[in-house]
């Protein structure tokens, strides 16, 4: 794939034609496809789902329900009613933990996460360990700066009822064996629940060749719209869950003291469900799929690698994370140098990082670092932008330490 | 964007020269959290009297250099004139009518409201010893 030939796909390259964009972990750019698939959802098919019997909102309903069966065949869901539409990430996270595994995790159990979790796949997990009498224990890294799957096997044991994990670190790039840690936690009796922010965009996706039970993932990462997102459970643990919202949509029937609900996924998304996202969604996925995702894999890891490269032959840079890349996320701190003050400078060139600490603390706290930049690149991104960036960070150390 | 007009050698220099020896029980400890920028103060019966205050900032060079600058222009200031100097920062962050005179070199983060998310970085030590002195935070 030659990023410069999807470039031309992306409206914002054209408005801001000078940017680098490296900020992609946070959110990605949307294609034309994208954005026209929800202008001519909102010009030709406005109309609500589910619930009027006339022609225009029926057509809206199938497309609407079409786009849940294309996005389970994206990551190979057994069937569509183990799709069900959140927020994002952290919205699909929430309902798990409140609404499954609040009555599920009992004192004494024990919930896994690893050392590398973005706070949204640690802090549910922190309640529901306080609240419950439950602890809560963390993979370390190993010397490489991946996930140790020695310690994970040490960890995970017949008390841990959960292990959720990241299946790409935000901050260090890397890909984690999800596949072994699957066989771990179910040999244990345990469920695997997996943060796919960070993966879904970048890496093709089975959830039946690695048969996780929870997938979570966010639109907006992906070329989507913000405000949509994924939770994917397994149909038994989806017909276990508490309700998390009642109202309208998710019913069957309602008297005045009573009320009996739909089948899953209905009844897990109360209220007007997020109609353009899911048709933003659809698109981004198609447009995904028409690119294959085995080449945007290998995009971003030529990207990721050829950055983690440059900068780790520079003088006083430090990168952070594995030195074989895997993914397009790329962290590192310029000597003496603060990272808001290098992201500061790198703006001033008109190269967008990320700076901080990625909603990821106790990892930077692992790192021994305040803070990091974090130049996360895509599949519209080029070897041309990664040059600029390492000349720039040269400029920046003249500018700052007087030095090249 | 003139990035020398941010950091000015007067802001760089002084960063240079912020305490960063955070040994000490502190009364007051700010972050922020998106950036890690870290400060730390500590005084005896509340005097904020500059040697008797204990300080420690790890941070940008905003917010390092708006410490070390904050802590010399609270020199010999009663409390009532370090809340006069903190409210007056605030208003030069927010594009108010401040007091320059007063400001004296802190002026040289004039700047700064041009990258409005580099301001929490500058005001971190003033909303330090503001908290120090006050108890509370600056109802701004």
């Amino acid at each position: 794939m030659d990023s410069l030939n999807i470039r031309h796909h992306f409206p914002i390259f054209k408005e801001h034609s000078d940017m680098i964009y490296f900020d992609n972990a946070a959110t990605t750019q949307k294609p034309k496809y994208v954005i026209d698939a929800i202008s001519n959802f909102y010009t030709h098919h406005n109309f609500n789902v589910h619930r009027s019997v006339y022609t225009h909102a029926g057509e809206t309903t199938e497309m609407f329900e079409q786009s849940r069966k294309n996005i389970a065949s994206f990551i190979n869901a057994g069937s569509a009613k183990e799709i069900v539409f959140s927020a994002g990430t952290t919205d699909s996270i929430n309902l798990i933990a409140n609404g499954y595994y609040a009555k599920h995790i009992k004192a004494g159990d024990e919930i896994v996460v690893s050392i590398a979790e973005h706070h949204s796949n640690l802090l549910p997990w922190q309640k529901i360990a306080k609240n419950n009498g439950a602890t809560l224990k963390f993979i370390p890294l190993n010397e490489d700066a991946n996930l140790d799957l020695n310690a994970a096997s040490q960890i995970i044991s017949d008390k841990t009822k959960l292990v959720a994990v990241t299946a790409v670190s935000n901050v260090l790039g890397n890909i984690n064996p999800i596949d072994q840690l699957t066989t771990l936690a179910h040999e244990h009796g345990a469920d695997i629940l997996v943060d796919g922010a960070q993966a879904a965009p970048e890496l093709p996706i089975d959830v039946q060749k690695t048969p996780i039970d929870w997938l979570a993932f966010s639109g907006h990462k992906m070329m989507a719209p913000t405000g949509i997102g994924v939770l994917y459970g397994k149909q038994d643990l989806l017909e276990n869950m508490d309700i998390p919202r009642v109202g309208g949509e998710m019913i069957e029937s309602v008297s005045t003291t009573d009320y009996k609900v739909k089948d899953i996924p209905y009844r897990l998304e109360a209220g007007t469900p997020n109609i353009e996202g899911v048709i933003g969604l659809d698109a981004a996925i198609s447009y995904l799929k028409e690119l294959k995702m085995t080449n945007v894999q290998k995009q971003c890891e030529k990207l990721g690698q050829y950055l983690y490269d440059q900068l780790n032959a520079l003088d006083g840079v430090s990168v952070y994370g594995p030195t074989k890349r895997q993914t397009g996320i790329v962290s590192f701190n310029v000597d003496n140098i603060h990272p808001h003050d290098a992201a500061t400078f790198l703006d001033s060139k008109n190269i967008d990082v990320r700076a901080g600490q990625h909603c990821a603390e106790p990892l930077t706290n692992k790192l021994g670092v305040n803070a990091t930049l974090r130049a996360s690149l895509y599949i519209y991104n080029t070897i041309e932008e990664c040059n600029r960036l390492v000349d720039c960070i040269n400029e920046m150390k003249e500018f700052f330490n007087g030095s090249k | 964007m003139d990035l020398s007009n941010i950091y000015q050698r007067i802001i760089m220099q002084k960063a240079s020269e912020c305490p960063n020896n955070n040994q000490f029980d502190s009364d007051v400890h700010l972050t922020n959290p998106t950036c890690g920028d870290d400060i730390s103060m500590a005084a005896d019966e509340k005097n904020p009297k500059v040697e008797k205050l204990q300080v420690a900032c790890d941070g940008c060079i905003i917010c390092k250099g708006a410490t070390q600058m904050m802590l010399e222009a609270i020199q010999d200031k009663s409390a009532d004139q370090i809340n006069e100097l903190v409210l007056n920062m605030s208003k030069m962050m927010t594009h108010e009518h401040y007091n320059e005179e007063l400001l004296g070199d802190l002026v040289a983060f004039k700047s700064v409201v041009h990258l409005p998310i580099r301001i929490k970085c500058a005001m971190l030590p003033f909303k330090a010893i503001y908290q120090l002195i006050n108890g509370d935070d600056i109802n701004r």
